[in-house]
């Protein structure tokens, strides 16, 4: 049985991610990919490799950090937090999301009028 | 969703860029090292949902999708992409005029001589021919003469 899938919208991934850092505290790359898969509850489709090109450019605006660090299994691995301007930036963006899904919803809401 | 603020988004990027050009901090190694433990991570998890080795490093990549391209955008989001090329240009050129000494000399020589001699003439026409006086405007002097005055 294959469900269906949604593409991840252009820059939301940004966003998933600062949340995730922000709510879960430092994380590598392979567990904010399971974090992102168990919250979407698979629904999301996503090459966990695009996680690193969001990861990459938050690190250049300086809204994210990596540090190395040893994971559960005792290997070497990048682990990544929000900074403070993160979580100026996280705030800005949440903000603006809700904006925006509030103004779809309410288009989408729209009765028919003839 | 980018809205903070553009130019202050695209000026920590290019800034970004900047430095990893001229500081080349680049850990290549670091981020393919990366990559893989991320790649080998969902192998493992693969293999304990009960997939084959095999099948479970095929899911894995295809998960994960393409590492080259990874690569790729790395390299680009972290140098100054034309100023990188223009770099390896020249040091290539040089390199190449550097093994062939001979006709480096020969052509600089050639380009020394020619160069020396075009500015040359070009010197004395430009005396001689096309401004013969040190004035201002000097083809616009004029000699008055007067002539026919002498009445007969």
């Amino acid at each position: 049985m294959e469900t269906k899938k949604s593409e991840v919208l252009q820059g939301t991934l940004d966003l998933m991610i600062l949340k995730t850092l922000h709510a879960l505290g430092p994380l590598h790359g392979f567990g904010i990919a399971r974090r992102i898969e168990q919250v979407s509850h698979d629904t999301l489709r996503l090459n966990e490799g695009t996680v690193y090109t969001s990861l990459l450019r938050m690190q250049q605006q300086g809204w994210i950090k990596a540090e190395w660090g040893t994971s559960d299994n005792n290997r070497k691995s990048k682990f990544y937090s929000i900074t403070k301007s993160g979580q100026k930036q996280l705030m800005v963006e949440t903000e603006n999301w809700e904006r925006i899904s509030g103004v779809i919803g309410r288009v989408l809401r729209l009765e028919e009028k003839r | 969703m980018i809205t903070a603020s553009k130019l202050e988004y695209r000026l920590r990027g290019f800034m970004a860029k900047l430095r990893g050009f001229l500081f080349r901090q680049r850990h290549d190694e670091e981020f393919d090292d990366e990559l893989q433990e991320h790649l080998q991570l969902l192998v493992e998890k693969y293999v304990t949902q009960g997939m084959s080795r095999e099948e479970a490093t095929q899911a894995a990549r295809r998960q994960f999708g393409n590492t080259t391209l990874l690569r790729e955008v790395r390299r680009e989001s972290q140098t100054l992409t034309s100023l990188e090329t223009l770099w390896l240009d020249l040091r290539y050129s040089l390199h190449t005029l550097w093994k062939s000494r001979g006709f480096t000399v020969v052509s600089i020589t050639t380009l020394a001589l020619g160069i020396g001699a075009a500015t040359a003439i070009f010197s004395v026409i430009d005396n001689v021919l096309l401004a013969p006086f040190p004035y201002k405007d000097a083809r616009h002097i004029v000699f008055p003469r007067i002539q026919g005055t002498q009445q007969g």
